[in-house]
């Protein structure tokens, strides 16, 4: 009893201490990407680098939507070291970071490469690193430093150094095309085509690892289903059904495909267990059910059906065979893509009403919003990048595909560079080891 | 002593010696006749007896005016006394019971004077009453010696001289009896004047303290009014007093009240500038969701230059929190916050906590 007085006591007189303190709550804030320098990494050597570094982080930095990267030509100062380095200079000119960096040749077309980060505002040091490499890969080295940059500040893992997939097609007079599937940097830069065909080639799909792309194929009398192996080129049928055999998709665990096949009549959606080469009919219906795409748990299935008299998307539960509408606004939504933690499902959607185009839109599965992130009229296969930051699409300019970018809260919009001849059916690689 | 108070002796003595030596003025001119000498005759004066009693009435009426004058001159000085007295009084009134006694005092004092005036009077009467008597005496023993000689010297008219002697002795016997009469009456008459004075002296004593008793009965009422007076502004000026406290504390507490909506209109004003500054300054990123919540705590020098910007509640997103530690450090100085006083400073703006928690976000 007495101990309990004492608390209380105790606890009174703590009390007369204690005094509420201010608490301002903040709820609105600035839609505008953070501003950040790169500066022009120092470089040692006596003849040009075949790459600038910093340009290619800054660049990547920017297209992300999260940053503003200051132009060269408004820089005060090109700081390479600490000690050069004037905070004030930066504040005033309206910058919260800056990178700074120097490359050094350790001999032969071996580079070292220093970087810096400082926060401006905090005139401190974020972080800084010293990697090595070669003047072949000086891209490599630069998407490395845009993704560790980009991590740090922003908490979210770095997509520039994955790659994407895509199919272009060479118009060749006659009406003739040549098709290639081509693989390129996560910027677009690099390209370099790992499939030809005089017929087309179709839905190129990542395996969760990297290392290997299904796609659709018509160099045989009918549509197969390939898995090329990226490292070594080599190329496998997988399936090859009378009727359409399209739209392969990885299952998160990287042992199965999910196919649309109409080897039943109607085209249905399928699993296939690669190993066992065992087909699993998913859905059962009259109507079309096609373009599947796992959900990140792989516990379901999202595909596109007009089951309902238009194109929408639905989930099929895989352990129940259960099916769920999951779109309802526009009349066509189609190509759905989920990013990595489920939540968000781009897609091709159409508003309804005559004249309305087609658009990227993204819904928010938990609440069911939609946004439309595109205002082009043609825009189709929506992929996302690895951290759900960017949607890459083919749209049209001119006669011509061509891919753009947009970032998931529509704030960023750009086009890939641009490639030779109509380029379509982009595919956004996982992270890669 | 009045000088008055010895002319009624005097002029009866005068009288008395006046009347002897006109008793004795036959005898001194019979001497003359030689014849008158020789045998032993008693030689008889005719006394008119009238005459002298004529004489004496007007002297005791000239006494009873003088006596009457002196009463009227002493109810003069008793009404002159009283009039001193009812001063005193009126002055007493004034000085109180420290007066009241002088008076009493006062008339203790006038008491005695007219007590030894009136033993004066009578011890001068007395004399005068004794000194005729003496010449009473003196003249009876003259009148017996004449009588002796007129009755040596006529034995024959012995019997009628007798008889008149007698008769004059007894209209003297009879005239000292009325004297004697007279100087009781008088005796009674002082006395009574004397009981009258007492008892009017008694009655105005009693008059005086029955005033006195009404006076102080008055100054006890006036006193008692006094202090009612003194008791209801005393309670006036209580309830004044309390109407003042009360007054002064609602206005102290509306001082308060308006210091405190001073306050707090200050508080407002300064945490939507505060707000407003940190808004413009925190960049909202499209990766950013509604729910994310990080708490800051602002450490700011008196100028509003932040000193220091802790995280001290992660949102559990690096970036998110990095965005918020930047909002507070983009705004680099609180401006405003420099006009606050150094109290209101030191309490709330010294050190204070930011919750970033955005909302309407897409997601």
């Amino acid at each position: 009893m007495k101990l309990r007085l004492l608390a209380c006591c105790v606890l009174m007189l703590l009390a007369f201490g204690v005094r509420a303190e201010l608490m301002i709550e903040v709820t609105q804030g600035v839609d505008a990407p953070t501003p950040i320098a790169v500066v022009p990494f120092g470089w040692n050597g006596g003849t040009p680098l075949p790459e600038d570094i910093a340009e290619i982080v800054s660049t990547d930095l920017h297209r992300s939507g999260f940053f503003g990267a200051m132009k060269r030509s408004d820089m005060l100062s090109f700081p390479q070291q600490q000690a050069q380095v004037f905070f004030r200079d930066w504040r005033v000119s309206g910058q919260n970071y800056l990178l700074i960096g120097r490359v050094a040749s350790v001999g032969g077309e071996q580079l070292q490469v220093t970087y810096e980060l400082y926060d401006v505002l905090k005139e401190t040091r974020v972080f800084g690193e010293q990697i090595s490499g070669s003047t072949r890969n000086m891209r490599d080295m630069a998407h490395y430093i845009a993704d560790a940059v980009f991590e740090k500040l922003t908490g979210l893992r770095g997509a520039f150094s994955t790659r994407i997939a895509y199919v272009t097609a060479q118009n060749q007079g006659g009406g003739r095309h040549r098709y290639s599937l081509q693989l390129a940097d996560a910027d677009g830069a690099r390209a370099r085509t790992i499939l030809e065909s005089r017929e087309p080639i179709m839905s190129p799909s990542w395996s969760k690892d990297g290392s290997k792309l299904a796609y659709v194929s018509f160099e045989s009398s009918r549509p197969g289903i390939y898995v090329q192996h990226l490292a070594s080129g080599k190329r496998e049928k997988i399936q090859s059904f009378a009727g359409l055999n399209g739209a392969p998709a990885w299952a998160p665990d990287g042992q199965r495909l999910a196919l649309t096949l109409s080897k039943d009549g109607n085209p249905e959606i399928y699993t296939l267990d690669l190993a066992r080469r065992q087909l699993t009919r998913v859905t059962h219906h009259y109507g079309i059910d096609t373009e599947p795409t796992w959900a990140p748990d792989g516990q379901s299935i999202l595909f596109t059906s007009d089951r309902g008299g238009q194109p929408q998307i639905y989930r099929v539960y895989l352990s129940d065979r259960r099916i769920e509408r999951v779109t309802f606004e526009g009349n066509y939504n189609s190509s759905g893509k989920l990013t990595q933690d489920g939540r968000f499902l781009a897609m091709v959607h159409r508003s309804a009403g005559a004249g309305a185009a087609f658009n990227i839109a993204v819904q928010d599965l938990k609440t069911g919003r939609l946004d439309i992130l595109t205002q082009t009229s043609l825009d189709e296969s929506p992929t996302i990048a690895p951290n759900g930051s960017i949607v890459l699409y083919a749209t049209q300019q001119g006669n011509n595909g061509v891919l753009a970018a947009v970032s998931l809260d529509g704030r960023v919009r750009f086009r890939m560079p641009s490639s030779s001849g109509d380029v379509r059916e982009p595919a956004w690689s996982p992270y890669l080891q | 002593m009045d000088k008055r108070s010895y002319l009624v002796p005097t002029l009866l003595a005068l009288g008395v010696h006046l009347a002897v030596l006109l008793l004795l003025a036959g005898h001194w001119f019979d001497h003359a006749d030689p014849r008158e000498l020789k045998p032993r005759h008693i030689q008889a004066q005719m006394v008119d007896l009238g005459a002298m009693s004529q004489a004496l009435e007007k002297q005791t009426e000239q006494a009873r005016r003088i006596e009457a004058q002196r009463k009227k001159d002493e109810q003069r000085k008793q009404n002159e006394l009283e009039q001193v007295q009812e001063k005193q009084r009126q002055q007493e009134l004034a000085a109180q019971e420290k007066v009241l006694q002088e008076q009493q005092l006062q008339a203790q004092k006038v008491k005695e004077l007219t007590a030894q005036e009136d033993l004066a009077k009578e011890k001068a009467q007395q004399q005068a009453r004794e000194q005729k008597a003496q010449e009473v005496a003196a003249k009876e023993k003259a009148a017996k010696e004449k009588a002796a000689q007129e009755t040596r010297a006529k034995q024959a008219a012995e019997a009628k001289l007798k008889a008149q002697e007698q008769a004059e002795l007894a209209a003297q016997k009879k005239k000292q009896a009325e004297d004697q009469a007279k100087l009781a009456a008088e005796k009674k008459k002082q006395a009574d004047a004397k009981a009258a004075a007492q008892k009017k002296e008694a009655e105005a004593r009693a008059a005086a303290e029955k005033k006195k008793q009404a006076e102080v009965a008055a100054r006890a009422k006036a006193d008692a009014e006094a202090r009612r007076k003194q008791e209801e502004q005393q309670r006036k000026e209580a309830e004044k007093a309390r109407e003042l406290a009360q007054l002064e504390k609602e206005l102290a507490q509306e001082q308060r009240i308006a210091a405190d909506r001073a306050s707090q209109q200050l508080m407002v004003s300064m945490t939507d500038y505060i707000n407003g500054e940190l808004s413009r300054n925190w960049r909202v990123s499209s990766a950013f969701r509604n729910g994310m919540e990080a708490v800051v705590e602002i450490r700011l020098f008196p100028s509003g230059e932040v000193d220091s910007a802790n995280l001290v509640l992660s949102s559990g997103d690096s970036g998110f929190d990095n965005s918020a530690v930047q909002a507070v450090f983009k705004v680099d100085r609180f401006a405003r916050v420099a006009e606050v006083d150094p109290l209101t400073f030191e309490r709330n703006f010294r050190k204070f906590r930011v919750k970033f928690r955005p909302e309407g976000l897409r997601w």
